[in-house]
Formats: structure tokens, C-alpha cells, sequence
């Protein structure tokens, strides 16, 4: 039977979606998500929620991802306050091991389906909130990767048996979760920047809107620097385009890779301004948008041009040389070739 | 990667993409004065949650709009008072009137808030506030009684 063809739409698929990543990218991820989804369900009042909860009250409407998590526990109204609390116990467990990296192949994805579980619980009796959301599925997608295999306890050991993965080798196809968090990232962005022109692009532009949510948040905070800010127009009206053309624009980011740090910086600078002037706290998608840079091969490019003698030609011609070293999976991890002769 | 991980994370990559743009885009979610797509209402949000749309900040806002709350307190026998929190007061329309907002919100927040000081000898105070926009930001109204800014 012969191979199915491959065509140009495939070949688009996968040059999008499934890009090499060097494991301590993921790494990175693994450990920046898990630390904020932990530091989330400790601060955001679950514990108080979990004592005072009662499953035959008519606000509890359990959410659909509440209807197919809970299916193990006998369904959404199955849950009880001390099934809840076990459950809270174990998933907190399960993130610092997910944090440190030990056993990361069985934790993440406990700790990544049981925090979407309890915070789909929190939510289904009524108000809920979007400041952790894309976090909580980014860590349940990166479950999927060898997100363990660097910066972890697991590498550690790994590392002392002496079969270890080298952190800076991209693991092919492994990217397409980062690439992921990135589209849902721009399509949020895209959605708040669409829905305020589309709900009054006027008001916008003319600074009003902000001027109002911001003198709104700062008098109800006492923001300093939020009470100077809303007596000057001028800077509403140049901090609304601004903010309007970082959001609508924050997609490019997915095609302008080199040049993704602007949006990443752009979206630090756009949350730490709420936060400060306006006492709006919404750090993960800062958080985000930074963590999904390509870290490790900026590094690894730095490390290697470190090593590049300023007279060495840009483009040497391959060389054959002999195989190497490989770890268990096949991937070179040194190479033999010997030493370039000066002037070769 | 094995074929087999990249089908499955190609089906996880469609779920989520698609689900996000159906929560950004509200096509499972028409209005409700769209009475003949009625049927299409099979997911507003929260119901595609952790994929949800951000119309946050995106209400629009004019010179004199106008920012009401009521603080409510409660006061006992000894005249002490104790703070209750600000409550936001709305218009249910452009056509009603601030003093029958106001008024509406008072009575929520009496059946909302009496009970919590039943069998105490308190009693429930309000005071009807509010701030107008202007290039100022949001600040004391011109006159009182004047809550649109429009002495």
C-alpha cells in the first residue's frame, strides 16, 4: 500500500502548527503556568467557596467542561464540599510536583484536568471570570509535550543515570501547544480590540470611554498615578489609539516572529498599567505572551555565536563526520567531527 | 513525534481554535431580538468556558455621562454607622429618569441587605451619589441635583 500523499495544505499545517522546540522552552512554560494557575487557586477564594457550597442551589448551573471532567465522580452534582476540598489538596499537590518536575508525565496532566475542574466548579454558580482561562488549557495542552525533560527533578535523574535529553536540542513537532496559546492569545486580543470599535469606535478614539473606565477604577482604588492620569485628555485620547492598535494588531505576531517581542512587551506594558493606574490585575496574559517567545534558541544562537571565531566564514559547507553520541531516542547529542583546519 | 501524537494534537488544536472563535464570534449565540434564530442559542457564554469572549471596557462613554452609585450604610440606636459598600445605579433605559433608577436600586438593595440585620437594632441609610464625565475625567457635578451634568 503506498504512503498517502502529502500535499502543500499538509506541509502549510504542519509548518504552522508543529514547530521544533527545544525542551527548556516548554520547560519554561511548564513551570511559569503552573506557578500562576497554583498562586490562583490559592488567592482566588476557593476554599471559602468549597465550605459554603451546596449542589441543590438553583444558581448551580454546571458548565459543559464541568459535565465531562466530573464524569468519574459521578457527574457535577455528585460533587460534594468534602469531595471538593480532597480534590483541591490533590491538585496542589500535583502542581508543586508539576513546578518541580518530578513524575511530570503523570502530575501535569493531573494537576492541568483538575484545576480546569475545580475552576469550571467555581464558575458554574454564576459569575465568571476570564483571567485565568487560556493558562489552565495552555497547561492541560502542554501536557502532551516532553515539557519534563528539562529544568526538572525528572532531567536531574535522567541526568544521573546518564540518559538524558540535552535541553537545548529542539524536540521536533513538539511546539504546537505554544503555537496554540499564541492563536487563542491573539484571537482574545482581537476580540476586545474588535468589540470596542464595533460597540463605539468614536468614543473610543475620542478618549472618552477610557477616560471613564479608567477615572471609574482609579477613584475606587485611589490610584495615584490613575487620578493624575484621568485629568489629562490628551493622553486618553493617544492611550486609546494605542491600546487599540496593539490589540487588533497583536495577530501579525503569529507571522512576524522575530518581532514578537514587541506585542510581548506591549502586552506587559498594557496589563502593568491597568494594574497601576487602575487597579485592574490581569497578569496572565502577560505572563503568556512572554513565556511563548522562542527563549531557548535566542540563547542557543547567543551561546553559539559566542563560540564563532570573528574570522570563521558565515556559511561553512557540510562536512561528513562521524555519527556521535545519541540519547535512547535517537537524537544526536554530540557531535565527532573533528576540528576545522585554519584556512579550510 | 509519532504520527498518531500529531493527529491527536491536530484534533486538540481544531477544538480549540474553534471553540474560541465560536466564543469570540457569538455565531452559537445570536441576539436575543433575532427571534428566528432563537434555535442557534446553543452556546452563549459561559457555556464554551475556559474559550470566552473580552468586551471588557468596550461600553462606550460620552461628555456628561454620568457614574451613580448609592453608599449604603446602617445605622444603630447609638448612631453609629457602619459602611455597607457602593452600589452602581443603571438606567434600565436612556428614557428613565436618575431619582426612579436610584429608587430601584434602594429597594433591591433593602430585600438584598435586610435581612443580613434582622433581629439588630439597626436601620438601613442610603445616600444617592454620582460623578459626570468630562475632560477632566470623571468629577462633582456643576449644581446639585443635576445628575446628567445639565444644570
Amino acid at each position: 500500500m503506498s504512503a498517502p500523499a502529502v500535499g502543500p495544505s499538509s506541509n502549510r499545517w504542519t509548518s504552522f502548527w508543529f514547530a521544533p522546540v527545544a525542551p527548556a522552552q516548554l520547560a519554561l512554560c511548564r513551570i511559569a503556568w503552573s506557578a500562576m494557575c497554583l498562586f490562583h487557586l490559592s488567592t482566588s477564594g476557593i476554599q471559602e467557596r468549597i465550605e459554603a457550597f451546596d449542589a441543590a442551589a438553583p444558581e448551580y448551573v454546571p458548565l459543559p467542561i464541568l459535565s465531562i471532567l466530573s464524569v468519574p465522580f459521578g457527574g457535577p452534582h455528585a460533587l460534594s464540599a468534602a469531595l471538593l476540598r480532597a480534590l483541591l489538596y490533590t491538585i496542589q499537590c500535583a502542581g508543586i510536583l508539576a513546578l518541580a518536575g518530578l513524575g511530570t508525565r503523570f502530575v501535569l496532566p493531573l494537576f492541568a484536568l483538575g484545576t480546569l475542574l475545580v475552576q469550571s466548579w467555581a464558575y458554574s454558580s454564576g459569575v465568571i471570570s476570564h483571567d485565568i482561562s487560556l493558562v489552565q488549557w495552555g497547561l492541560f495542552l502542554l501536557a502532551f509535550t516532553p515539557c519534563g525533560a528539562a529544568w526538572s527533578l525528572d532531567a536531574w535523574r535522567a541526568r544521573a543515570k546518564g540518559n538524558s535529553t540535552p535541553a537545548g536540542l529542539p524536540v521536533s513537532g513538539a511546539g504546537w501547544p505554544l503555537r496554540v496559546v499564541h492563536v487563542l492569545l491573539a484571537l482574545a486580543y482581537l476580540s476586545a480590540g474588535m468589540t470596542k470599535l464595533a460597540r463605539g469606535a468614536e468614543e473610543w478614539f475620542s478618549g472618552y470611554t477610557l477616560q471613564y473606565y479608567l477615572s471609574f477604577h482609579a477613584l475606587r482604588s485611589q490610584s495615584e498615578p490613575g487620578l493624575w492620569l484621568m485629568r489629562h485628555h490628551g493622553l486618553m485620547v493617544a492611550g486609546a489609539s494605542a491600546l487599540i492598535l496593539f490589540e487588533t494588531s497583536f495577530v501579525l505576531s503569529l507571522w512576524v516572529r522575530r518581532l514578537a517581542w514587541i506585542w510581548a512587551i506591549g502586552s506587559l506594558l498594557v496589563h502593568t498599567g491597568a494594574s497601576v493606574c487602575m487597579g485592574v490585575h490581569f497578569p496572565s496574559f502577560p505572563l503568556l505572551a512572554l513565556t511563548i517567545l522562542p527563549w531557548s534558541s535566542r540563547l542557543e544562537r547567543k551561546r553559539a555565536r559566542a563560540f564563532v571565531s570573528p574570522r570563521a566564514s558565515p556559511v561553512e559547507a557540510p562536512r561528513e563526520c562521524a555519527p556521535g553520541i545519541r540519547d535512547p531516542a535517537g537524537v544526536p547529542v554530540t557531535s565527532e567531527c573533528p576540528p576545522r583546519a585554519p584556512g579550510s | 513525534m509519532h504520527s498518531r501524537t500529531r493527529r491527536v494534537a491536530s484534533v486538540l488544536i481544531v477544538i480549540s481554535v474553534g471553540l474560541q472563535v465560536l466564543a469570540i464570534t457569538r455565531l452559537l449565540c445570536p441576539p436575543r431580538s433575532m427571534g428566528a434564530l432563537s434555535w442557534l442559542r446553543v452556546a452563549c457564554t459561559p457555556r464554551l468556558w475556559p474559550f470566552v469572549d473580552y468586551p471588557m471596557f468596550s461600553d462606550p462613554h460620552a461628555p456628561g455621562d454620568v457614574l451613580a452609585w448609592v453608599d449604603a450604610r446602617s445605622e444603630s440606636v447609638g448612631g453609629t454607622l457602619e459602611v455597607l459598600g457602593s452600589h452602581e445605579v443603571r438606567r434600565s433605559s436612556p428614557a428613565e429618569s436618575w431619582d426612579a433608577a436610584y429608587a430601584r436600586q434602594e429597594e433591591r438593595l433593602r430585600a438584598l441587605l435586610g435581612p443580613t440585620l434582622q433581629g439588630r437594632a439597626h436601620s438601613l441609610r442610603f445616600e444617592r451619589r454620582h460623578l459626570v464625565l468630562s475632560a477632566d475625567g470623571l468629577v462633582a457635578p456643576a449644581c446639585d441635583g443635576c445628575p446628567d451634568g445639565k444644570p
